[in-house]
Protein backbone atom coordinates (compact mmCIF):
# COMPACT_ATOMS: atom_id res chain seq x y z
CA UNK A 1 0.00 0.00 0.00
CA UNK A 2 1.48 3.24 -1.10
CA UNK A 3 1.86 6.23 1.19
CA UNK A 4 -1.12 8.33 -0.72
CA UNK A 5 -3.33 5.81 -0.47
CA UNK A 6 -3.20 4.93 2.52
CA UNK A 7 -6.65 5.58 4.29
CA UNK A 8 -7.08 7.70 7.50
CA UNK A 9 -9.10 5.76 9.08
CA UNK A 10 -9.30 1.98 8.30
CA UNK A 11 -11.24 -0.85 10.11
CA UNK A 12 -10.81 -4.56 9.62
CA UNK A 13 -13.76 -6.89 10.48
CA UNK A 14 -13.90 -4.99 13.83
CA UNK A 15 -15.87 -6.51 16.47
CA UNK A 16 -16.63 -5.10 20.04
CA UNK A 17 -19.31 -5.98 23.13
CA UNK A 18 -19.47 -4.38 26.65
CA UNK A 19 -19.47 -7.68 28.32
CA UNK A 20 -22.09 -10.07 26.57
CA UNK A 21 -24.05 -7.28 24.66
CA UNK A 22 -23.06 -6.95 21.55
CA UNK A 23 -21.90 -3.45 20.06
CA UNK A 24 -20.39 -3.74 16.72
CA UNK A 25 -20.05 -6.72 14.51
CA UNK A 26 -17.96 -7.13 11.84
CA UNK A 27 -17.21 -3.37 11.11
CA UNK A 28 -15.33 -2.96 7.72
CA UNK A 29 -14.34 0.22 6.17
CA UNK A 30 -12.01 2.97 5.12
CA UNK A 31 -11.92 6.74 4.89
CA UNK A 32 -9.60 8.73 3.08
CA UNK A 33 -7.74 12.02 3.37
CA UNK A 34 -10.18 14.99 3.05
CA UNK A 35 -13.53 13.00 3.05
CA UNK A 36 -16.27 14.32 4.67
CA UNK A 37 -18.30 11.75 6.31
CA UNK A 38 -21.37 11.28 8.50
CA UNK A 39 -22.09 8.30 10.88
CA UNK A 40 -26.02 8.07 11.15
CA UNK A 41 -28.22 5.08 13.60
CA UNK A 42 -30.11 4.57 15.98
CA UNK A 43 -29.38 4.89 19.79
CA UNK A 44 -27.49 2.15 21.14
CA UNK A 45 -26.20 1.09 17.83
CA UNK A 46 -22.87 1.60 18.07
CA UNK A 47 -21.97 5.09 16.79
CA UNK A 48 -20.13 6.16 19.45
CA UNK A 49 -18.38 3.08 20.43
CA UNK A 50 -17.07 3.06 16.92
CA UNK A 51 -15.69 6.72 17.57
CA UNK A 52 -14.15 5.47 21.15
CA UNK A 53 -12.52 2.83 19.10
CA UNK A 54 -10.77 4.77 16.26
CA UNK A 55 -9.60 6.94 19.04
CA UNK A 56 -8.38 3.93 20.64
CA UNK A 57 -10.04 4.51 24.15
CA UNK A 58 -11.59 1.36 23.46
CA UNK A 59 -9.91 -2.07 21.98
CA UNK A 60 -11.53 -4.16 19.60
CA UNK A 61 -12.30 -7.56 20.37
CA UNK A 62 -11.41 -8.94 17.08
CA UNK A 63 -10.11 -7.25 13.97
CA UNK A 64 -8.29 -4.11 13.51
CA UNK A 65 -8.79 -0.27 13.49
CA UNK A 66 -5.85 1.73 11.86
CA UNK A 67 -5.54 5.58 12.36
CA UNK A 68 -3.04 6.71 9.34
CA UNK A 69 -1.68 3.18 9.07
CA UNK A 70 -0.92 2.56 12.64
CA UNK A 71 -2.27 1.09 16.01
CA UNK A 72 -4.50 4.35 17.32
CA UNK A 73 -2.49 5.19 20.73
CA UNK A 74 -0.32 6.17 18.27
CA UNK A 75 -1.68 8.57 16.25
CA UNK A 76 -4.24 9.86 17.58
CA UNK A 77 -2.42 13.13 18.57
CA UNK A 78 -3.23 14.24 14.98
CA UNK A 79 -6.98 13.92 15.56
CA UNK A 80 -9.15 16.41 16.94
CA UNK A 81 -12.17 15.04 18.62
CA UNK A 82 -15.35 17.04 19.72
CA UNK A 83 -17.44 14.59 22.46
CA UNK A 84 -21.31 15.27 22.91
CA UNK A 85 -21.96 18.36 25.09
CA UNK A 86 -23.96 16.05 27.19
CA UNK A 87 -20.91 14.47 28.60
CA UNK A 88 -20.08 17.71 30.39
CA UNK A 89 -20.80 18.68 33.96
CA UNK A 90 -22.95 22.21 33.75
CA UNK A 91 -21.58 23.21 36.68
CA UNK A 92 -17.58 22.75 35.76
CA UNK A 93 -16.54 26.86 36.44
CA UNK A 94 -13.83 26.83 33.51
CA UNK A 95 -13.75 29.64 31.36
CA UNK A 96 -13.88 29.68 27.24
CA UNK A 97 -10.10 29.99 26.92
CA UNK A 98 -8.96 27.66 29.29
CA UNK A 99 -11.43 25.21 27.36
CA UNK A 100 -9.86 25.81 24.05
CA UNK A 101 -6.33 25.90 25.71
CA UNK A 102 -6.63 22.07 26.23
CA UNK A 103 -6.65 21.36 22.97
CA UNK A 104 -2.60 22.44 23.07
CA UNK A 105 -1.86 19.78 25.67
CA UNK A 106 0.42 17.46 24.97
CA UNK A 107 1.97 14.53 27.20
CA UNK A 108 4.79 17.28 28.38
CA UNK A 109 3.00 20.06 29.29
CA UNK A 110 3.34 21.51 32.72
CA UNK A 111 3.60 24.81 34.25
CA UNK A 112 1.59 27.52 32.57
CA UNK A 113 0.53 28.44 28.86
CA UNK A 114 2.97 30.30 26.30
CA UNK A 115 1.78 33.43 24.55
CA UNK A 116 2.01 31.76 21.08
CA UNK A 117 -0.65 29.32 22.65
CA UNK A 118 -3.24 31.73 23.96
CA UNK A 119 -2.77 34.19 20.94
CA UNK A 120 -3.38 30.84 18.90
CA UNK A 121 -6.88 30.10 21.15
CA UNK A 122 -7.81 33.88 20.60
CA UNK A 123 -7.16 33.44 17.45
CA UNK A 124 -9.49 30.51 16.74
CA UNK A 125 -12.63 31.89 19.02
CA UNK A 126 -12.51 35.20 17.55
CA UNK A 127 -12.93 33.19 14.08
CA UNK A 128 -15.78 31.07 15.65
CA UNK A 129 -17.10 34.20 16.44
CA UNK A 130 -16.49 34.35 20.30
CA UNK A 131 -13.85 36.35 20.87
CA UNK A 132 -15.50 38.61 23.15
CA UNK A 133 -16.66 35.27 24.79
CA UNK A 134 -13.47 33.96 26.05
CA UNK A 135 -12.85 34.95 29.92
CA UNK A 136 -16.48 34.01 30.33
CA UNK A 137 -17.83 30.52 32.19
CA UNK A 138 -18.17 28.08 29.62
CA UNK A 139 -21.34 26.93 30.95
CA UNK A 140 -22.99 30.57 30.54
CA UNK A 141 -22.86 29.68 26.77
CA UNK A 142 -25.51 28.56 24.43
CA UNK A 143 -25.36 24.81 22.99
CA UNK A 144 -23.88 26.08 19.98
CA UNK A 145 -21.76 28.60 21.49
CA UNK A 146 -20.24 25.65 23.49
CA UNK A 147 -19.59 23.09 20.25
CA UNK A 148 -18.17 25.84 18.62
CA UNK A 149 -15.51 26.26 21.30
CA UNK A 150 -15.15 22.46 21.70
CA UNK A 151 -14.74 22.52 17.64
CA UNK A 152 -11.81 25.55 18.13
CA UNK A 153 -10.71 23.50 21.22
CA UNK A 154 -10.10 20.53 18.94
CA UNK A 155 -8.28 22.89 16.43
CA UNK A 156 -6.07 23.89 18.85
CA UNK A 157 -3.28 21.04 17.62
CA UNK A 158 -3.74 21.46 13.65
CA UNK A 159 -5.49 18.55 13.36
CA UNK A 160 -5.12 16.05 10.27
CA UNK A 161 -8.58 14.17 11.12
CA UNK A 162 -11.78 16.08 12.73
CA UNK A 163 -14.11 13.59 14.38
CA UNK A 164 -17.36 15.08 15.92
CA UNK A 165 -19.95 13.21 17.87
CA UNK A 166 -23.49 14.57 17.34
CA UNK A 167 -22.15 17.86 16.96
CA UNK A 168 -25.81 19.46 16.15
CA UNK A 169 -27.60 17.63 18.52
CA UNK A 170 -29.17 20.82 20.89
CA UNK A 171 -27.89 23.08 18.50
CA UNK A 172 -31.07 25.12 16.15
CA UNK A 173 -30.59 24.94 12.16
CA UNK A 174 -28.44 28.17 12.19
CA UNK A 175 -26.43 27.58 14.68
CA UNK A 176 -25.34 24.41 13.34
CA UNK A 177 -24.93 25.77 9.75
CA UNK A 178 -22.74 28.45 11.07
CA UNK A 179 -20.95 25.78 12.97
CA UNK A 180 -19.83 23.81 9.81
CA UNK A 181 -19.16 26.93 7.88
CA UNK A 182 -16.89 27.73 10.49
CA UNK A 183 -15.18 24.00 10.56
CA UNK A 184 -14.86 24.44 6.48
CA UNK A 185 -13.20 27.33 7.27
CA UNK A 186 -10.49 26.33 9.58
CA UNK A 187 -9.77 23.35 7.33
CA UNK A 188 -10.83 22.90 3.99
CA UNK A 189 -8.85 20.10 3.09
CA UNK A 190 -9.26 18.28 6.56
CA UNK A 191 -10.87 14.78 6.63
CA UNK A 192 -13.96 15.07 8.46
CA UNK A 193 -16.08 12.52 10.83
CA UNK A 194 -18.91 13.39 12.55
CA UNK A 195 -21.88 11.44 14.25
CA UNK A 196 -25.28 13.06 13.54
CA UNK A 197 -28.94 11.78 14.33
CA UNK A 198 -29.98 14.98 12.02
CA UNK A 199 -30.53 13.63 8.43
CA UNK A 200 -31.30 16.52 7.10
CA UNK A 201 -28.11 18.22 8.48
CA UNK A 202 -26.23 14.89 6.94
CA UNK A 203 -27.92 15.39 3.43
CA UNK A 204 -27.16 18.72 3.02
CA UNK A 205 -23.57 18.28 4.48
CA UNK A 206 -21.69 15.35 3.89
CA UNK A 207 -21.54 12.48 0.22
CA UNK A 208 -21.10 9.79 2.23
CA UNK A 209 -22.77 8.21 4.62
CA UNK A 210 -21.93 4.93 7.10
CA UNK A 211 -25.07 3.43 8.70
CA UNK A 212 -24.14 1.93 11.79
CA UNK A 213 -26.83 -0.86 13.86
CA UNK A 214 -24.33 -3.22 15.00
CA UNK A 215 -23.61 -3.87 11.53
CA UNK A 216 -21.67 -0.90 9.44
CA UNK A 217 -22.86 0.00 5.71
CA UNK A 218 -21.70 2.45 3.64
CA UNK A 219 -23.34 4.23 1.58
CA UNK A 220 -23.38 7.59 -0.84
CA UNK A 221 -25.78 10.21 0.39
CA UNK A 222 -27.49 10.40 -2.53
CA UNK A 223 -28.68 6.72 -2.02
CA UNK A 224 -29.91 7.20 1.22
CA UNK A 225 -33.61 5.73 0.81
CA UNK A 226 -36.32 5.38 2.57
CA UNK A 227 -35.89 1.44 2.52
CA UNK A 228 -32.14 1.76 4.25
CA UNK A 229 -33.35 4.32 6.70
CA UNK A 230 -36.13 1.99 7.93
CA UNK A 231 -33.42 -0.83 7.71
CA UNK A 232 -31.44 1.50 9.35
CA UNK A 233 -33.98 2.37 12.31
CA UNK A 234 -36.38 -1.13 12.07
CA UNK A 235 -39.15 2.01 12.22
CA UNK A 236 -41.27 3.46 8.72
CA UNK A 237 -39.26 6.46 7.88
CA UNK A 238 -40.29 9.02 4.80
CA UNK A 239 -37.44 10.76 3.08
CA UNK A 240 -38.51 13.36 1.52
CA UNK A 241 -36.06 14.55 -1.26
CA UNK A 242 -36.13 18.42 -1.57
CA UNK A 243 -35.09 20.76 -5.46
CA UNK A 244 -31.63 22.03 -5.04
CA UNK A 245 -32.25 25.34 -6.12
CA UNK A 246 -34.92 25.85 -3.62
CA UNK A 247 -33.07 24.41 -0.73
CA UNK A 248 -30.03 25.40 -1.84
CA UNK A 249 -28.35 21.73 -1.15
CA UNK A 250 -28.44 18.29 -2.03
CA UNK A 251 -30.42 16.32 0.22
CA UNK A 252 -33.54 15.92 1.60
CA UNK A 253 -35.21 15.11 5.07
CA UNK A 254 -36.72 12.56 7.17
CA UNK A 255 -40.43 11.98 8.79
CA UNK A 256 -41.52 9.60 10.71
CA UNK B 1 -25.64 45.15 71.00
CA UNK B 2 -26.73 42.99 73.63
CA UNK B 3 -25.07 42.18 76.41
CA UNK B 4 -24.10 38.44 75.75
CA UNK B 5 -22.40 40.12 72.10
CA UNK B 6 -20.38 42.24 74.09
CA UNK B 7 -19.48 39.54 76.61
CA UNK B 8 -18.64 37.42 72.83
CA UNK B 9 -16.71 40.16 71.25
CA UNK B 10 -14.48 40.58 74.85
CA UNK B 11 -13.44 36.83 74.43
CA UNK B 12 -12.53 37.24 71.21
CA UNK B 13 -10.26 39.81 72.17
CA UNK B 14 -9.15 37.31 74.94
CA UNK B 15 -8.63 34.50 71.75
CA UNK B 16 -6.30 36.86 70.62
CA UNK B 17 -4.47 38.08 73.41
CA UNK B 18 -4.15 34.41 74.86
CA UNK B 19 -1.87 33.67 71.57
CA UNK B 20 0.64 35.66 73.08
CA UNK B 21 0.85 33.03 76.11
CA UNK B 22 3.57 30.97 76.76
CA UNK B 23 1.61 28.69 78.49
CA UNK B 24 -1.01 28.06 75.39
CA UNK B 25 1.21 27.26 72.37
CA UNK B 26 -0.86 24.28 71.36
CA UNK B 27 -3.35 27.91 70.37
CA UNK B 28 -0.62 29.14 68.47
CA UNK B 29 0.57 25.76 66.51
CA UNK B 30 -3.36 24.92 65.89
CA UNK B 31 -3.78 28.74 64.58
CA UNK B 32 -0.87 28.17 62.37
CA UNK B 33 -1.93 24.99 60.74
CA UNK B 34 -5.10 26.46 60.03
CA UNK B 35 -3.56 29.06 57.96
CA UNK B 36 -0.92 26.43 56.24
CA UNK B 37 -3.08 23.86 55.34
CA UNK B 38 -5.93 25.97 53.85
CA UNK B 39 -3.86 26.63 50.93
CA UNK B 40 -3.87 23.08 49.89
CA UNK B 41 -7.02 22.12 51.54
CA UNK B 42 -8.61 24.95 49.17
CA UNK B 43 -6.66 23.87 46.09
CA UNK B 44 -7.35 20.45 46.22
CA UNK B 45 -10.83 20.90 47.56
CA UNK B 46 -11.76 22.36 44.75
CA UNK B 47 -10.69 20.08 42.03
CA UNK B 48 -12.81 17.62 44.66
CA UNK B 49 -15.75 19.44 44.35
CA UNK B 50 -15.24 20.27 40.39
CA UNK B 51 -14.81 16.74 39.43
CA UNK B 52 -17.34 15.42 41.87
CA UNK B 53 -15.32 13.19 43.73
CA UNK B 54 -16.31 13.84 47.40
CA UNK B 55 -17.66 10.58 48.05
CA UNK B 56 -13.68 8.71 47.12
CA UNK B 57 -12.59 11.58 49.03
CA UNK B 58 -14.88 10.77 52.23
CA UNK B 59 -13.69 7.15 51.60
CA UNK B 60 -10.14 7.82 51.92
CA UNK B 61 -10.88 10.23 54.67
CA UNK B 62 -12.75 7.54 56.82
CA UNK B 63 -9.99 5.06 55.89
CA UNK B 64 -7.13 6.23 57.49
CA UNK B 65 -8.45 5.66 60.99
CA UNK B 66 -6.94 2.49 59.82
CA UNK B 67 -3.50 3.34 59.68
CA UNK B 68 -3.94 4.82 63.28
CA UNK B 69 -5.31 2.02 64.71
CA UNK B 70 -2.88 0.27 63.87
CA UNK B 71 0.06 2.78 64.54
CA UNK B 72 -1.33 3.15 67.63
CA UNK B 73 -1.43 -0.83 68.84
CA UNK B 74 1.99 -1.72 67.03
CA UNK B 75 3.24 1.45 69.19
CA UNK B 76 1.89 0.03 72.50
CA UNK B 77 2.55 -3.94 71.37
CA UNK B 78 5.78 -3.95 69.52
CA UNK B 79 7.26 -0.84 71.14
CA UNK B 80 7.53 0.50 67.37
CA UNK B 81 7.70 4.00 69.25
CA UNK B 82 8.67 5.40 65.40
CA UNK B 83 5.44 4.16 64.29
CA UNK B 84 2.92 7.93 65.12
CA UNK B 85 -0.44 7.63 64.45
CA UNK B 86 0.16 10.15 61.92
CA UNK B 87 2.47 8.51 59.75
CA UNK B 88 -0.03 5.25 60.43
CA UNK B 89 -2.61 7.77 58.87
CA UNK B 90 -0.55 9.16 56.11
CA UNK B 91 0.04 5.21 55.04
CA UNK B 92 -3.64 4.04 55.43
CA UNK B 93 -4.68 7.50 53.39
CA UNK B 94 -2.15 7.00 50.65
CA UNK B 95 -3.00 3.23 50.26
CA UNK B 96 -6.43 3.82 50.47
CA UNK B 97 -6.52 6.55 47.91
CA UNK B 98 -4.74 3.96 45.60
CA UNK B 99 -7.21 1.47 46.13
CA UNK B 100 -9.86 3.74 45.47
CA UNK B 101 -8.71 5.19 42.34
CA UNK B 102 -7.72 1.53 41.12
CA UNK B 103 -11.63 0.68 41.68
CA UNK B 104 -12.82 3.56 40.78
CA UNK B 105 -11.18 3.47 36.97
CA UNK B 106 -11.58 -0.25 36.70
CA UNK B 107 -14.35 -1.32 37.96
CA UNK B 108 -17.34 -1.71 35.94
CA UNK B 109 -19.77 -2.30 38.30
CA UNK B 110 -20.88 -1.92 41.92
CA UNK B 111 -18.13 0.80 42.10
CA UNK B 112 -20.10 2.33 44.55
CA UNK B 113 -20.32 -0.86 46.59
CA UNK B 114 -16.55 -1.60 46.98
CA UNK B 115 -15.48 1.48 47.41
CA UNK B 116 -17.72 1.84 50.84
CA UNK B 117 -16.06 -1.24 51.39
CA UNK B 118 -12.39 0.66 52.02
CA UNK B 119 -14.37 3.40 53.17
CA UNK B 120 -15.73 1.17 56.15
CA UNK B 121 -12.62 -1.70 56.13
CA UNK B 122 -10.43 1.03 57.31
CA UNK B 123 -12.74 2.21 60.48
CA UNK B 124 -13.23 -1.48 61.36
CA UNK B 125 -9.11 -1.94 61.46
CA UNK B 126 -8.85 1.11 62.83
CA UNK B 127 -11.17 0.49 66.00
CA UNK B 128 -10.73 -2.67 66.15
CA UNK B 129 -6.69 -2.10 66.44
CA UNK B 130 -7.50 0.46 69.38
CA UNK B 131 -9.78 -2.04 71.11
CA UNK B 132 -6.61 -3.94 71.83
CA UNK B 133 -4.75 -1.74 72.66
CA UNK B 134 -3.70 -1.68 76.17
CA UNK B 135 -4.32 1.10 78.50
CA UNK B 136 -7.15 4.17 77.42
CA UNK B 137 -6.82 5.57 73.41
CA UNK B 138 -9.72 7.57 73.06
CA UNK B 139 -11.05 7.32 69.13
CA UNK B 140 -13.48 10.36 69.10
CA UNK B 141 -10.19 12.96 69.01
CA UNK B 142 -8.62 11.52 65.67
CA UNK B 143 -12.57 11.30 64.22
CA UNK B 144 -13.64 14.77 65.32
CA UNK B 145 -10.37 16.61 66.53
CA UNK B 146 -8.80 17.96 69.13
CA UNK B 147 -6.86 20.83 69.47
CA UNK B 148 -4.56 19.20 72.33
CA UNK B 149 -3.37 17.00 69.52
CA UNK B 150 -1.66 19.23 66.81
CA UNK B 151 2.30 19.46 67.87
CA UNK B 152 5.21 21.06 66.13
CA UNK B 153 5.48 17.84 63.82
CA UNK B 154 1.63 18.19 62.68
CA UNK B 155 3.17 22.22 61.26
CA UNK B 156 6.20 20.67 59.69
CA UNK B 157 3.80 18.07 58.40
CA UNK B 158 2.05 20.80 56.94
CA UNK B 159 4.57 23.10 55.81
CA UNK B 160 6.40 20.12 53.53
CA UNK B 161 3.20 18.43 51.98
CA UNK B 162 1.34 22.26 51.67
CA UNK B 163 4.39 23.07 49.50
CA UNK B 164 4.44 20.04 47.49
CA UNK B 165 0.96 20.12 46.72
CA UNK B 166 1.28 23.20 45.15
CA UNK B 167 4.19 22.77 43.37
CA UNK B 168 2.66 19.79 42.16
CA UNK B 169 -0.51 21.96 41.04
CA UNK B 170 1.46 24.91 39.24
CA UNK B 171 3.68 22.03 37.25
CA UNK B 172 0.42 19.70 36.65
CA UNK B 173 -2.56 22.10 36.98
CA UNK B 174 -3.46 22.33 33.01
CA UNK B 175 -3.27 18.21 32.63
CA UNK B 176 -5.08 18.39 36.04
CA UNK B 177 -7.21 20.65 34.72
CA UNK B 178 -8.14 18.76 31.55
CA UNK B 179 -8.51 15.21 33.84
CA UNK B 180 -10.88 16.99 35.69
CA UNK B 181 -13.18 18.62 32.93
CA UNK B 182 -12.53 16.19 30.02
CA UNK B 183 -10.19 12.81 30.42
CA UNK B 184 -11.00 11.38 27.28
CA UNK B 185 -10.17 14.40 25.42
CA UNK B 186 -6.71 14.82 27.87
CA UNK B 187 -6.20 10.85 27.16
CA UNK B 188 -6.14 11.25 23.24
CA UNK B 189 -3.98 15.01 23.62
CA UNK B 190 -1.63 12.33 25.44
CA UNK B 191 -1.95 13.04 28.79
CA UNK B 192 -1.85 9.96 31.17
CA UNK B 193 -5.60 10.36 32.84
CA UNK B 194 -5.16 7.60 35.18
CA UNK B 195 -2.29 8.64 36.59
CA UNK B 196 -3.22 12.39 37.01
CA UNK B 197 -6.11 11.01 38.62
CA UNK B 198 -4.34 8.89 41.31
CA UNK B 199 -1.91 12.18 41.57
CA UNK B 200 -5.15 13.96 42.36
CA UNK B 201 -6.62 11.53 45.01
CA UNK B 202 -3.47 11.08 46.82
CA UNK B 203 -2.86 14.98 47.34
CA UNK B 204 -6.94 14.64 49.00
CA UNK B 205 -5.39 11.89 51.33
CA UNK B 206 -2.32 14.35 51.99
CA UNK B 207 -4.83 17.06 52.74
CA UNK B 208 -6.81 14.90 54.90
CA UNK B 209 -3.79 14.09 57.07
CA UNK B 210 -2.73 17.48 57.87
CA UNK B 211 -6.08 17.95 59.53
CA UNK B 212 -6.78 15.09 61.39
CA UNK B 213 -5.54 16.99 64.52
CA UNK B 214 -7.49 19.66 64.24
CA UNK B 215 -10.87 18.79 62.73
CA UNK B 216 -10.80 14.80 62.58
CA UNK B 217 -11.05 12.50 59.59
CA UNK B 218 -14.73 12.35 59.63
CA UNK B 219 -15.41 15.82 59.58
CA UNK B 220 -12.72 16.85 57.27
CA UNK B 221 -14.45 16.12 53.98
CA UNK B 222 -16.94 19.12 54.79
CA UNK B 223 -13.73 21.19 55.16
CA UNK B 224 -12.73 20.10 51.37
CA UNK B 225 -15.90 20.23 50.18
CA UNK B 226 -17.98 23.31 51.37
CA UNK B 227 -15.14 25.99 50.72
CA UNK B 228 -15.00 25.18 47.20
CA UNK B 229 -18.60 24.65 46.59
CA UNK B 230 -19.12 28.53 48.10
CA UNK B 231 -16.79 29.92 45.95
CA UNK B 232 -18.31 28.21 43.03
CA UNK B 233 -21.49 30.25 43.54
CA UNK B 234 -19.40 33.35 42.36
CA UNK B 235 -16.04 32.10 40.50
CA UNK B 236 -16.00 32.42 36.87
CA UNK B 237 -12.86 29.59 36.47
CA UNK B 238 -11.29 27.39 38.61
CA UNK B 239 -8.63 29.93 39.40
CA UNK B 240 -11.13 32.08 40.94
CA UNK B 241 -12.58 28.77 42.69
CA UNK B 242 -9.26 28.04 44.21
CA UNK B 243 -8.29 31.59 45.41
CA UNK B 244 -12.16 31.92 46.96
CA UNK B 245 -11.64 28.03 48.34
CA UNK B 246 -8.44 28.85 50.19
CA UNK B 247 -9.47 32.20 51.83
CA UNK B 248 -12.58 30.41 53.00
CA UNK B 249 -10.66 27.53 54.55
CA UNK B 250 -8.51 30.31 56.43
CA UNK B 251 -11.31 32.25 57.31
CA UNK B 252 -13.48 29.17 58.87
CA UNK B 253 -10.41 27.60 60.68
CA UNK B 254 -9.49 30.87 62.16
CA UNK B 255 -12.82 31.99 63.02
CA UNK B 256 -13.98 28.59 64.22
CA UNK B 257 -10.73 28.21 66.18
CA UNK B 258 -11.21 31.39 68.09
CA UNK B 259 -14.81 30.82 69.03
CA UNK B 260 -14.42 27.19 69.95
CA UNK B 261 -11.19 28.59 72.84
CA UNK B 262 -14.12 31.42 73.52
CA UNK B 263 -16.76 29.01 73.60
CA UNK B 264 -14.60 25.86 75.30
CA UNK B 265 -16.11 23.96 72.48
CA UNK B 266 -14.57 21.50 70.75
CA UNK B 267 -12.98 22.93 67.59
CA UNK B 268 -13.73 20.58 64.57
CA UNK B 269 -17.65 20.86 65.08
CA UNK B 270 -17.55 25.02 65.70
CA UNK B 271 -15.32 24.78 62.16
CA UNK B 272 -17.83 22.47 60.17
CA UNK B 273 -20.80 24.28 61.47
CA UNK B 274 -20.18 27.53 60.36
CA UNK B 275 -19.23 26.51 56.95
CA UNK B 276 -22.68 25.06 56.75
CA UNK B 277 -24.16 28.56 57.76
CA UNK B 278 -22.12 30.64 55.43
CA UNK B 279 -23.18 27.89 52.87
CA UNK B 280 -26.57 27.72 53.37
CA UNK B 281 -26.41 31.94 53.97
CA UNK B 282 -24.22 31.54 50.26
CA UNK B 283 -27.10 29.60 48.67
CA UNK B 284 -30.18 31.41 49.59
CA UNK B 285 -27.86 34.90 48.85
CA UNK B 286 -27.96 33.35 45.66
CA UNK B 287 -31.56 32.72 45.16
CA UNK B 288 -32.57 35.75 46.35
CA UNK B 289 -30.34 37.39 43.78
CA UNK B 290 -31.39 35.33 40.47
CA UNK B 291 -35.56 36.15 41.60
CA UNK B 292 -34.16 39.72 42.10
Amino acid sequence: MTEAAQPVICLEGVHFAYGSQFALEDADFDIHAGESVCMVGPNGGGKSTLIKLMLGLLKPDAGRVLLFGEAPLRTRHKVGYVPQLTEFDPLFPISVLEVCLMGSLNGRSFGFTGRAEQGRARALLDSMELGGLARAPFSSLSGGQRQAVLVARAMMAEPELLLLDEPTAHVDVASAARLMEGIRALGEDMTVLMVSHDLSFVARTVPKVICVNRCVHVHPTAELSSEVLNQLYGHELRMVQHDYEHRDSHGGHCHG
Amino acid sequence: MNTATVMEGIAMVEFFGALGDPDLVFLRYALLLSLLASVPLGAVGTLVVARRISYLAAAIAHSALGGIGVALYTKEALGWSWFSPMLGALLSAVLSAALVGWVSLRAREREDAAIGAIWVSGMAIGLLSIYNTTGYVDPMGYLFGDILLVQLLDLKLAAVVGSVIILTLVLAYRPVVAVCFDPEFAAIRGVHSPWIYQLLLQMTALCVVLMVSLVGIVLVIALLTLPPAIASLRARSLWQMILGSIVLTALFLVVGLALSFTWNVPTGPVVILLAVFIYLVSLLAGRFRAKG
